[in-house]
């Protein structure tokens, strides 16, 4: 019987505010608000979210590119919200990151072996044939062919890039890599090359995945468990084929039905309509009840005005929606009529 | 999927044998090697592939809208019967708006900032119908209630940077509509957009499709989109076109190994996650350069004769279009049939 | 054990080297293939002048009154001054000082200058403030009133006069490299390597510098050629070299009052002036276009 596994990261009560200067003055924009997390170690978690969402911003709170507003994010038991300096400086092997754009987030100046060494030179010391040894067993692993080691980034294909970029990022044995949409750059073959290989990375190094993309299917073939957002909070979490198959959250269930099914005929079951709102005018109470088709079918109920809904595992809400419980059904009966 | 139209009548555009290059310094780059293209009336025909293999390029001839380094060739270029290979840009500016209209991918770079959406559209009207005043703010509100704009009096008095993504792709097809052209040359329209919004706007154009009658080149590289949106496909690769087919034929049996490639290669959003095939290799840098099939070495399937013979687009039975030699035989059977 | 991809042996873009690239630019453009050509002949000129140029001592103080004065001839290519110097041999002897005093001014600008961009650009807030403001306040003197100045306080001469150069040129580059600091911070790749845990020096020192430096570069080319004409400036007023130095801008100065009937005293080394300046702008041009290595054929 195995002692309880800590979680890898904790994110409890994250807000994120930015300051914004418009024609109007300035003012405070909350980019995240309240947002309860947690990645176990060796678990693929996907962050969905549209515009505005706030995943993006709640990744680099996690990543400590920037500093939270307020709430506590813990790695590995240590609470690492406010660390500077140093201290930040030394856990950083453990938390890495892929960017979006493959060919931008390498420096254009330095060679593909530069790169790959970079990390291991800040943080290692190890001998130049060390060096050269490791850098060569990385290019192995993500499938590069050694010879590239001297091209610069503008020489090499999207996906050789981004492959450039794992191996970097893989390169200092993190526990966690926070992907932030790795192939929405890419051509569908390049991307299902790509793919193919962070799975393969995961079982191999035993790697916790934080993975952002607003490609449903990439979060479905990547991840068990998947956090949906929606104007900087996280509206449902939970186990990947309860999202996609059963959701409770009205949003979610659009979102999904929102992308055109490659294996089937027809308009989507559910078109939402209106814009997504911005995150300097948010709506009061639920932030989707503007657009929410439970809401209309519930008859506009008060609620959905007046309070913000949250999540409470525990009190049998699984969803920050004040009837997450009837979407199953009143869902049924929306696709009917 | 859209039910392809009814009998044939003479096709909106025409396109036999396009070739495009590039004259760039020291070297010449061909983009399109030869494209077979047919686009009915009233039909929306997807033009679906990856990176280099000419989709945009394709579009961006159908409105004259390459840049000067490109030197253009076709057997048959024809617009409602007309020969574009040699027309002069006063010509060209005629039939824009009119006969063809585009929208693209970013709609944010499609306006002129400093200029506001009604204006734009005024200008757009009295240059192609010589519509002024009233009668051209009529126009405009009809087209922008068309493409379900809330609020039309107030996005015609606002500036681009004022409006969401989606509502600057709503605009954008309002301005390409306005004039009622017979073509729509769509170059990914919704892959800038998020996906409920995309998802209003696919809408949309298969609504205004269905109004208003013109046929659409529908430009993505997004299968979801394809099957959704377009009644026939045209899958491109490297330059040239691989296999046509009605849509449901396209999805329920592709013919050519890497539109297969393709359609397994996408992760499905709809359905557990299954193994996801991988098409190994990547798109030859120089396809002009290339002897035989464009696609062989990435092709399980390769015979001998892919290497040294460049296959044509044949037809089959059900009347797909495959270039392949492993696909069809002789007698045009496929190789699921053999 | 991973299995090793199976990449295929091609490769996306075949870009041609640097060297290749430069080569094919300069022979389809002659204009900077002049360029190229004045500024080797200014360098050999400037490396071993005293080798080459006719009378070396004339350079130097030696005097020759009987040949004063003398137009353009065989014997004397650029005609002689008042004091029978060989005007050709104090023409060639100009280039060495010409290029010491831009390549001074100009490298010890970028010294000072890009490292308190960089800084600046990167780190924002109030450093940014504070280093901008002093550069602004260095921006505010008009070049000349500042080397009067400084010329005023430590005496004139040509050290005093590139010194005050240097004093002038630095916030050019200060606010060049903040800019392009200011502009790749925001490139992912700056983020990478700050995910990374690379330390802020180190992200300065080997990203972000040397990704300026192709607009650097440029500048500075272009500047050096500014640079002699300033100087040459300077020294005709009188607050740069001082004679029998064989100036180039001192020497258009000496031979001003003569200019009608002795045309060539002025003539010649204002024409050296034209040239370099030119040549140094027109091969700036070229690198320009050389340099970015994101731009594509």
């Amino acid at each position: 019987m195995s002692a309880p596994v800590r979680p890898l990261v904790e994110v409890r009560g994250l807000v994120k505010e930015f300051e914004v200067k418009g024609h109007r003055g300035s003012g405070v924009v909350r980019a995240v608000t309240d947002v309860d997390l947690d990645i176990m170690p060796g678990e693929a978690v996907g962050l969905v979210g549209e515009s505005g969402s706030g995943k993006t911003t709640l990744a680099r709170n996690v990543l400590r590119l920037v500093e939270p507003s307020a709430g506590t994010i813990r790695l590995d038991g240590t609470d690492v919200t406010h660390l500077k300096g140093g201290a930040l400086r030394r856990l950083r092997p453990q938390i890495q990151v892929v960017f979006q754009d493959p060919v931008g987030s390498l420096d254009p100046r330095m060679s593909v072996f530069d790169l790959i060494a970079e990390p291991m030179r800040a943080h290692r010391s190890l001998s130049r044939g060390e060096l050269r040894t490791t850098v060569e067993r990385l290019l192995d692993e993500v499938g590069l062919v050694r010879s590239l080691r001297d091209r610069r980034p503008h020489e090499l294909s999207g996906g050789q890039c981004q492959r450039v970029a794992i191996a970097r990022a893989i390169s200092l044995q993190p526990r966690l890599l926070i992907l932030d949409e790795p192939t929405s750059a890419l051509d569908v073959s390049v991307q299902a090359q790509v793919l193919e290989l962070l799975v393969r990375l995961r079982a191999e190094h035993d790697l916790a995945y934080l993975l952002i993309s607003h490609d449903l299917g990439v979060i479905r073939y990547l991840c068990e468990r998947v956090a949906v957002m929606y104007l900087g909070r996280i509206v449902e979490q939970g186990p990947t084929e309860r999202i996609f198959e059963d959701a409770r959250h009205p949003y979610t269930r659009a979102l999904v039905l929102a992308r055109p099914d490659v294996d089937a005929d027809g308009p989507p079951r559910l078109l939402l309509s209106g814009e997504i709102p911005s995150a300097t005018a948010p709506p009061p109470g639920c932030a989707f009840h503007p657009r929410c088709w439970l809401r209309e079918q519930l008859g506009r109920p008060q609620e959905c005005e007046t309070s913000v809904p949250t999540i409470d595992e525990r009190a049998g809400q699984p969803a920050a929606c004040h009837f997450a419980a009837q979407t199953s059904e009143r869902f049924e009966r929306e696709v009917e009529g | 999927m859209v039910t392809p139209p009814g009998p044939v009548s003479e096709p909106v555009l025409r396109i036999r044998d396009l070739r495009v290059r590039f004259r760039t310094p020291g070297r010449r780059v061909t983009a399109v090697s030869g494209i077979d293209l047919d686009v009915g009336q009233g039909e929306i025909l997807g033009v679906v592939g990856e990176t280099g293999c000419g989709k945009t390029v394709t579009g961006l001839s159908v409105l004259g809208l390459l840049p000067d380094t490109a030197e253009v060739e076709a057997a048959e270029l024809r617009l409602l019967g007309r020969d574009l290979t040699s027309l002069t840009d006063d010509q060209w500016r005629g039939l824009r708006g009119t006969d063809v209209a585009m929208v693209f991918q970013n709609p944010t770079g499609s306006f002129n900032p400093v200029f506001t959406i009604g204006a734009q559209m005024r200008d757009v009207l009295a240059a192609h119908d010589g519509l002024k005043g009233r009668a051209a703010a009529a126009r405009i509100h009809e087209v922008l209630t068309a493409c379900a704009m809330p609020d039309p009096d107030r996005v015609i008095g606002s500036y681009p940077h004022q409006l969401s993504g989606g509502m600057l792709q709503r605009a954008m097809l309002a301005l390409a509509l306005l004039s009622r052209p017979k073509l729509l040359v769509a170059d990914e329209p919704t892959t800038a957009l998020d996906v409920t919004i995309a998802a209003q706007i696919l809408e949309l154009i298969l609504g205004l499709q269905r109004e208003m009658g013109f046929s659409v080149l529908f430009i993505t590289h997004d299968l979801g989109v394809v099957r959704r949106v377009c009644s026939r496909v045209a899958v491109l690769y490297a330059g040239r076109v691989v296999e046509t087919a009605g849509t449901a034929d396209l999805f329920r049996a592709p013919q050519h190994p890497y539109t297969r490639g393709l359609i397994a290669a996408v992760p499905r959003t709809h359905r557990a996650a299954g193994a996801l095939a991988t098409i190994r290799g990547s798109v030859p840098p120089d396809p002009g350069a290339i002897v035989g099939c464009a696609f062989r070495e990435r092709c399980e399937l390769a015979i001998e004769r892919c290497a040294t013979e460049r296959p044509e687009l044949r037809s089959l039975v059900g009347g797909q279009r495959v270039a392949c030699h492993v696909a069809t035989d002789e007698a045009g059977a496929t190789v699921a049939e053999r | 054990m991973a299995a090793t991809y199976n990449q295929l042996p091609s490769v996306i873009s075949e870009r041609p080297g640097f060297a290749r690239r430069a080569a094919r630019a300069i022979a389809h453009d002659w204009l900077a293939l002049f360029g190229l050509v004045i500024i080797a002949v200014v360098v050999v000129a400037a490396l071993i002048g005293p080798l080459l140029a006719p009378s070396p001592g004339d350079g130097a103080g030696v005097i020759n009154v009987d040949e004063r004065m003398l137009p353009p001839s065989l014997a004397y290519p650029f005609g002689t001054d008042w004091l029978g110097r060989d005007m050709l041999t104090r023409v060639i002897l100009g280039a060495r000082i010409a290029l010491q005093v831009s390549l001074i001014v100009v490298g010890l600008a970028i010294l000072i200058g890009v490292p308190l961009g960089a800084i600046a650009g990167y780190r924002r807030g109030w450093l940014d403030g504070l280093i901008m403001r002093i550069t602004d306040l260095f921006l505010a003197f008009p070049p000349l009133l500042l080397a009067m100045a400084i010329v005023a306080a430590l005496g004139p001469g040509l050290q005093n006069a590139t010194l005050a150069l240097v004093v002038s040129w630095w916030p050019w580059y200060a606010r060049l490299a903040r800019g392009l600091a200011v502009s790749l911070r925001e490139w992912p790749f700056v983020d990478a390597s700050r995910a990374m845990g690379i330390r802020e020096s180190s992200i300065i020192l080997r990203h972000i510098v040397p990704n300026s430096l192709g607009p650097i570069v440029v500048q500075a080319t272009i500047d050096i050629g500014t640079v002699i004409l300033a100087a040459g400036g300077l020294a005709f007023i009188g607050l740069g070299a001082r004679p029998p130095a064989p100036d180039w801008g001192l020497m258009v100065a000496e031979g001003r009052q003569y200019i009608l009937e002795q045309w060539w005293l002025s003539t010649f080394p204002g024409l050296a002036i034209f040239f370099t300046v030119l040549a140094f702008n027109l091969v700036g041009d070229l690198l320009l276009r050389l340099l970015d290595p994101r731009q594509e054929d």
